[in-house]
């Protein structure tokens, strides 16, 4: 069976390699496509956002905390009557309203109010928030630390510097690498998948529209070897799709100069991106040469795979902003969705090799039902002539 | 040789074979006659093991078409009706070197039947030639190599003549005639009169399912003009009038 299967294998890789069309969406596009919208959405180099010095405006003045930021280098503080039309603008980055009675309540041990305003619309303002939350925290722990008795003892407090905008080039806020992590998993998710359903549509319902498919049953070829021999064929473009995709977020990485997921991205970790990217290729494979096989035309498989396509965007859009600390046993189990976890796993350095294995495992579970499947469909008579 | 054993065919609503039998012998040549829709090409499909028949069975040098289906595929041939069911963005001889292999024929083996073929059929001018540059003819010639390229014993051919010129069509029905000699069993079916009656040892009429005459052409040439076994045989597959 399985020499059968690798005849049908590389006689169906020889017609898609001379089918221009398909090179072009499975591989080049992916290629070019990817690192070009990266850089669209996150902006190319990381640098760019970060600033040296975030303007922010402050409620009141006269306080230890408007002094503990004027103490700041990378912190100035914009003079202004009107905060929100200038967090509009972009003129400041970040408002801070401060407790009337701060300091008081600081003497007297008593909690404080210190509310951070920032545009929400705003990438730079956003990125702004972190740090000034970053000083609020500092600037809190300082009372947790030491107890001051009089107001006067404050004065220390504003002339503490901590150094927090150094993390900012050290790649607190490294946007390259913010955006790969949020948007690698889609993007390879939905290339996998697209990839791999032009070929799927043409090997299955395109091999019934041509007619080609009676008289390679006609021989003494097993059907599970046809199926076994498109789903290699299948699976092959999808790798090939996902690899150029893996390429194209390389390309990106390097240029964008995302350092957290650079400096900690090494053969090991792409060589388990390499494994869910063909784990995913697989999968959305079997799916699609299923659909192909059950479609009457190259037509309606293409309709149904674009139905797919649309449905594993699902996931990457649920998975975008999680954090991979929120991953549970149940994502893992769920497919695409467990594919998508272990890629963020992989890209933010948090490889888990359990939650790796229970992937690798159950897509092959997933896989081999869909064989099965396909197979079943295969044998068919109603479903495979039903042209 | 070909025993056909009371087959039918049902497709959901409609009834496309009904209790079809017969044999053919070795080194005999069957020409099958009907209208679109009579159950042709359903008949050859069943026989090939391609679709299963709702009732009966048949066997294939004794290979039951149900229970051996894998052993019936070894022993005939088989070319499919309409399209030409080739591999387009192959050259004609990638497409044969491929039928060869599934078939299980050495490289040595399929290099030298190829090449036979080639010949045979005339087209070495276009065997590396991808297919879908061919014209109808061209590839009709390729695709019944393709359908032959194993050597096998029984051959059923849906249609050899569509699409061929008159040069094309007797190379192809004079190969049919050598291999009979040879004593394989063939079965054809055609929609040209002429051929069924130059090349059939013996004529099946199949119409809206049913075989409605069998019989041997030669027995109405002593009795009959051209012209009118021409209008006996248009009666009786168009009308299904048995009175001929």
């Amino acid at each position: 069976m399985f020499k059968q299967a690798l005849i049908i294998f590389f006689k169906e890789l020889k017609c898609i390699m001379r089918d221009l069309k398909t090179f072009f969406v499975g591989i080049l596009i992916p290629f070019f496509l990817v690192p070009s919208i990266l850089f669209i959405i996150g902006g190319g180099k990381a640098e760019q956002y970060s600033p040296k010095v975030i303007n922010i405006a402050v409620s009141n003045k006269d306080n230890s905390f408007y002094k503990f930021m004027s103490a700041q280098d990378d912190i100035a503080i914009i003079e202004t009557n009107n905060p929100e039309k200038f967090l509009d603008s972009g003129e400041i980055s970040s408002y801070v309203i401060i407790d009337e009675h701060l300091d008081e309540k600081i003497i007297k041990n008593e909690p404080f109010a210190l509310d951070i305003k920032y545009n929400e619309f705003s990438v730079n303002s956003s990125i702004s928030y972190s740090l000034v939350s970053g000083y609020e925290e500092a600037y809190r722990e300082i009372f947790q630390k030491y107890s001051f008795e009089r107001i006067e003892d404050l004065e220390q407090v504003g002339e503490m510097k901590i150094n927090l905008g150094e993390q900012i080039d050290s790649g607190l806020i490294d946007f390259g690498s913010v955006f790969f992590v949020m948007f690698v998993p889609m993007m390879l998710i939905t290339y996998s998948c697209v990839g791999t359903s032009t070929t799927a549509a043409d090997l299955g319902a395109g091999e019934k529209e041509r007619g080609t498919l009676e008289p390679l049953l006609a021989t003494g070829v097993e059907r599970s070897a046809v199926v076994l021999g498109k789903l290699l064929a299948t699976t092959f473009m999808g790798v090939l799709s996902s690899m150029s995709t893996v390429v194209g977020f390389l390309i990106y990485l390097i240029i964008s100069s995302a350092r957290s997921v650079l400096n900690n991205f090494n053969i090991m970790s792409f060589g388990a991106l390499l494994v869910a990217a063909i784990l995913i290729s697989v999968f959305f494979a079997a799916i699609n040469l299923t659909i192909s096989i059950y479609a009457k035309s190259y037509k309606e498989a293409q309709t149904y795979s674009m139905f797919i396509v649309l449905l594993a965007m699902f996931p990457s859009v649920f998975t975008l902003m999680m954090e991979t600390s929120r991953i549970n046993f149940s994502y893992l189990c769920l497919p695409v969705l467990n594919i998508i976890c272990i890629i963020k796993e992989i890209l933010s350095n948090s490889f888990n090799l359990l939650h790796f294995n229970v992937v690798v495992g159950l897509n092959v579970l997933y896989v081999f039902l869909l064989y099965l499947v396909m197979f079943k469909l295969f044998k068919k008579e109603n479903i495979i002539f039903r042209v | 040789m070909i025993e056909i054993k009371n087959i039918s065919k049902n497709f959901k609503n409609n009834q496309a074979l009904k209790n079809v039998s017969f044999s053919v012998n070795n080194g005999e040549i069957i020409g099958l006659l009907g209208e679109n829709g009579a159950g042709k090409s359903t008949l050859l499909r069943i026989i090939s093991t391609i679709l299963l028949p709702s009732e009966g069975s048949a066997e294939i040098n004794g290979y039951d078409i149900l229970k051996s289906p894998k052993e019936v595929r070894k022993n005939i041939g088989i070319l499919f009706g309409g399209e030409s069911g080739l591999y387009e963005r192959l050259t004609a001889r990638e497409n044969l070197e491929f039928f060869a292999k599934l078939n299980g024929m050495s490289n040595k083996e399929s290099g030298e039947r190829i090449k036979y073929l080639i010949n045979k059929f005339s087209f070495a001018g276009y065997a590396d030639k991808r297919v879908n540059t061919f014209s109808k003819g061209m590839k009709q010639k390729v695709a019944i190599s393709r359908a032959i390229v194993h050597n096998p014993s029984v051959m059923l051919l849906d249609e050899p003549d569509s699409g061929l010129d008159f040069k094309a069509s007797k190379t192809i029905f004079d190969f049919m005639e050598e291999c009979k000699k040879e004593g394989k069993t063939i079965i054809f079916s055609s929609h040209s009169m002429e051929n069924i009656k130059n090349y059939s040892d013996r004529t099946i009429v199949l119409h809206k399912g049913e075989i409605i005459k069998v019989f041997k052409i030669s027995q109405y040439r002593e009795k009959y003009s051209e012209k009118e076994i021409n209008n006996m045989l248009f009666n009786l597959v168009c009308d299904g009038d048995e009175n001929v």
